[in-house]
């Protein structure tokens, strides 16, 4: 049986823990007994090839997948930001960061959306609607939403995989500060082994439905790829594209 | 087009972009598709003032508009389009209630798409304006049969847009609203009612020409007031004027509900034409 459990006690319990996670559809395993922790306020980067249960995991934690056996733990509430924005088009960006809320009256929550939109640097498109902002702009209108309810657990599902270039590299920094500004415990789900370790205090690698790697990231911030070879070189290894990228080199 | 075609128009503002820009001419647009109405109307009166067109076949345009200024000072046009409006309303509040209902039924349950929809999928091919005997003989001579047939038309095509306009809400949209802690009312409101909103509006469009279309068809038959009787009882004095000049109060009613949803479609898809 599968239990769950969402507590709000978020300075001394892991902000996510997960034990002995089961997941299958059908005869194929997704999840095979899987065990992880996000710590309080800790940067959590899960790496894997696609099919490897990382989505499976992330939507277990945001309770969006009932999983076959084993234990979720979770320190509410629980936000997700997913890869596209998934704004509701007809509302305007304010009241789609307010509709995280159900606290408070209306004016208060469009206040605390409000100060959600300024914080991503969105204080002007308040009033836009969802469909004439840049992929940039709804994305970090997603991510207001997803803070403004001060979650103990956030879930990022590859929110960055569909930006430019540039623009991921300037949300790097805007997750970095405002992670640092509200200490939630982050699952950062991507397959990019250089945004794992340039934002991650702890990369965890998932194949086959368990946690198969981790690796302590100890380096001050900013990081600079350049230094994180080392790191990379391991993680490649591990994703079993190792051997190659050496040939190649 | 008119309000009564079967076929959905697009959003306007796709049909403007399908269009070619528009390149500024000289001369007034409204000026130049005036024109040819105009002159259509200019032959009319003097193929009728010659002798060309006998009256008793068609009224020439100036006779038709005295004619219906005749029947406003009467008294007799304001309280014919009452009675028709009426019924148009009525009937179309009907239907309009039946086919939301089903399609909520329909469009948010298995339960209810498996029960509604083959019902509602096979009487969709039944063509509602021959079912007037039968409801005559259901029903009366009186405003029931009329009500009912104008409920019936106006049904089907309004429960069709719905149910598709509910099916085609963005399930990872219903799925993030879950996420955010909405309860079953909230996704409803305020995630699958705007998301079904633009093809309900398209149901609507198309239901309220197929009310009139109705109304007209009922008020052939036993009336005994409203546009439809003006236009039989004139008929059968020989008075065309009459007969077209309700033509065109029918075609202006048409036109008029046609604009209003119109006007609520820009306000209420704001967010898509942005």
């Amino acid at each position: 049986m599968a239990t769950r459990l969402t507590t709000t006690l978020r300075t001394t319990t892991p902000a996510a823990r997960v034990s002995g996670l089961t997941r299958r559809f059908g005869d194929h395993v997704v999840l095979d007994g899987l065990d992880a922790t996000v710590g309080p306020g800790e940067l959590v980067a899960l790496l894997g090839r696609s099919g490897s249960g990382k989505s499976t995991l992330l939507r277990s934690l945001a309770g969006l997948d009932r999983p076959d056996a084993g234990t979720v733990e979770v320190t509410g509430p629980v936000s997700v930001a997913f890869q596209e924005p998934r704004l509701l088009p007809w509302k305007r960006v304010l009241d789609n960061v307010a509709l995280a809320l159900r606290d408070g009256s209306r004016a208060e929550r469009r206040e605390r959306a409000g100060r959600a939109l300024a914080e991503v640097g969105l204080s002007e498109k308040t009033d836009a609607w969802p469909l004439t902002l840049s992929g940039g702009q709804a994305q970090r209108t997603s991510l207001a939403r997803a803070l403004v309810t001060a979650p103990g657990l956030l879930l990022l599902d590859e929110p960055f995989s569909a930006l430019d270039a540039l623009t991921r590299l300037e949300m790097h920094d805007l997750v970095l500060s405002l992670w640092r500004e509200h200490r939630p415990g982050v699952l950062l789900v991507t397959h990019d082994i250089d945004e794992a370790l340039t934002l991650a205090d702890r990369v965890l690698v998932v194949d086959r439905g368990r946690i198969r790697h981790a690796v302590d990231v100890r380096r001050p911030r900013p990081r600079d790829p350049a230094d994180l070879t080392d790191l990379r070189a391991e993680l490649l290894e591990v994703l079993g594209v190792g051997e190659r990228t050496r040939a190649s080199a | 087009m008119s309000p009564y075609s079967p076929v959905a128009e697009p959003p306007p503002r796709v049909a403007a972009r399908l269009r070619r820009p528009r390149r500024p001419r000289r001369g007034s647009a409204l000026v130049r598709r005036a024109a040819s109405p105009v002159a259509l109307l200019v032959l009319w009166q003097l193929a009728s003032a010659t002798g060309v067109l006998s009256p008793d076949k068609l009224a020439p345009p100036a006779q038709i508009l005295r004619a219906m200024v005749e029947e406003w000072h009467k008294g007799t046009l304001q309280a014919a389009t009452g009675v028709s409006l009426q019924r148009v309303v009525i009937g179309f509040a009907l239907g309009a209630v039946v086919a939301v209902v089903l399609a909520v039924v329909a469009g948010l349950s298995r339960i209810g798409d498996d029960t509604v929809d083959p019902p509602m999928q096979m009487l969709r091919t039944v063509p509602h304006l021959g079912l007037l005997p039968l409801l005559v003989l259901w029903l009366g001579i009186d405003e029931a049969p009329k009500i009912a047939l104008i409920a019936l038309g106006v049904t089907f095509p309004l429960y069709v847009n719905t149910v598709a306009g509910i099916r085609g809400v963005d399930r990872k949209l219903v799925e993030t609203a879950g996420v955010l802690g909405l309860s079953w009312w909230g996704r409803l409101r305020h995630v699958v009612a705007p998301g079904a909103l633009p093809s309900f509006l398209v149901g609507l469009r198309l239901s309220l020409g197929v009310a009139w279309l109705s109304l007209i068809v009922a008020e052939q038959i036993n009336a005994t007031s409203g546009i439809g009787y003006l236009v039989t009882d004139a008929a059968s004095f020989g008075r065309t004027d009459v007969v077209v000049g309700g033509l065109i109060v029918y075609s202006l009613l048409g036109l008029a509900t046609d604009a209003a949803v119109r006007l609520i479609e820009r306000k209420a898809l704001a967010w898509r034409l942005a």
